[in-house]
């Protein structure tokens, strides 16, 4: 059987660990749900507004 | 090369192409021919019975894309034929865009920067980053980057797929079942969150993302 850790921002928030955002985290098995924080969705949408170019 | 060795090549070829695993006679080898043949023409027919179009458009200064086409397509793409796009600041020289997709970022925009440089960025459809529909035998693609536009007078080169039997589910089922199994470091993969919970109950997501314990999947 399969555990994962589940993570579910608060509403009006996205998860982040820097790197992935979303509003519920599946996390892979040994991966550290302490990694990852809330940032209000509006700088998350700040942030999707304009394409990162690389 | 033995006459035996040859013939059991054959009949290795034979067997991959059916999948039968035991002893072929000769006559045996000449009633597969058939089959043989039949699966070759089945992997082919799959590809032939995708739905394809292409046409062109001229740009009109807006980040705006609009194309008649007979189909709601899988997966498109748009190219600027004049390379003149390139000294051509703030605009877009090349675009795919898979909007069967559930993933989060499911489309590729290729773009001449401020700096007359080349960049390519991952679009979220579907988002505040870009948007896709399909009304009356048209497809709209907007991509709401301030400052990137289909360049006024350039000629776009535009093609579209549609694969036969695929869905949002099927491709997300193989998109998944593709990942490898022990990725090296930490792996995530996002998703469009209001697509998947449109195409997956609860059990069946759960039942698909255990399948790669490895990897950490997030919902946006």
């Amino acid at each position: 059987m399969i555990k994962r850790q589940v993570l579910c921002a608060d509403e009006g928030k996205v998860l982040t660990d820097g790197a992935i955002y979303g509003k519920v985290i599946y996390l892979a098995e040994g991966a550290d749900a302490s990694a990852f924080w809330e940032i209000p969705e509006e700088e998350y949408e700040a942030m999707m507004a304009e394409p990162e170019v690389t | 090369m033995s006459v035996q060795e040859k013939m059991t090549a054959i009949a290795d070829a034979i067997r991959d192409k059916t999948g039968s695993a035991g002893l072929l006679t000769l006559d045996d080898m000449v009633a597969s021919v058939p089959e043989v043949y039949e699966a070759g023409r089945t992997a082919e027919k799959e590809v032939c019975d995708a739905q394809y179009f292409k046409t062109s458009f001229v740009g009109d200064g807006t980040k705006t894309l609009t194309v008649k086409i007979p189909f709601m397509p899988d997966s498109f793409s748009c190219v600027a034929t004049s390379p003149l796009v390139m000294k051509k600041a703030n605009s877009y020289n090349h675009i795919y865009a898979d909007p069967i997709s559930a993933a989060r970022y499911s489309a590729v925009v290729g773009q001449v920067t401020s700096a007359g440089q080349t960049g390519f960025s991952p679009v979220s459809t579907g988002s505040l980053q870009s948007s896709i529909s399909y009304n009356d035998g048209a497809l709209t693609f907007c991509i709401n980057a301030i400052s990137i536009v289909f360049q006024q007078d350039c000629r776009y080169f535009f093609y579209a797929v549609k694969y036969p039997g695929e869905t949002t589910k099927s491709v997300t089922e193989r998109d998944i079942a593709l990942l490898p199994d022990t990725p090296t470091g930490s792996y995530a993969l996002e998703f469009n969150k209001s697509r998947i919970e449109a195409t997956f109950s609860n059990e069946e997501w759960a039942a698909l993302i255990a399948t790669k314990p490895n990897w950490t999947f997030s919902l946006v």
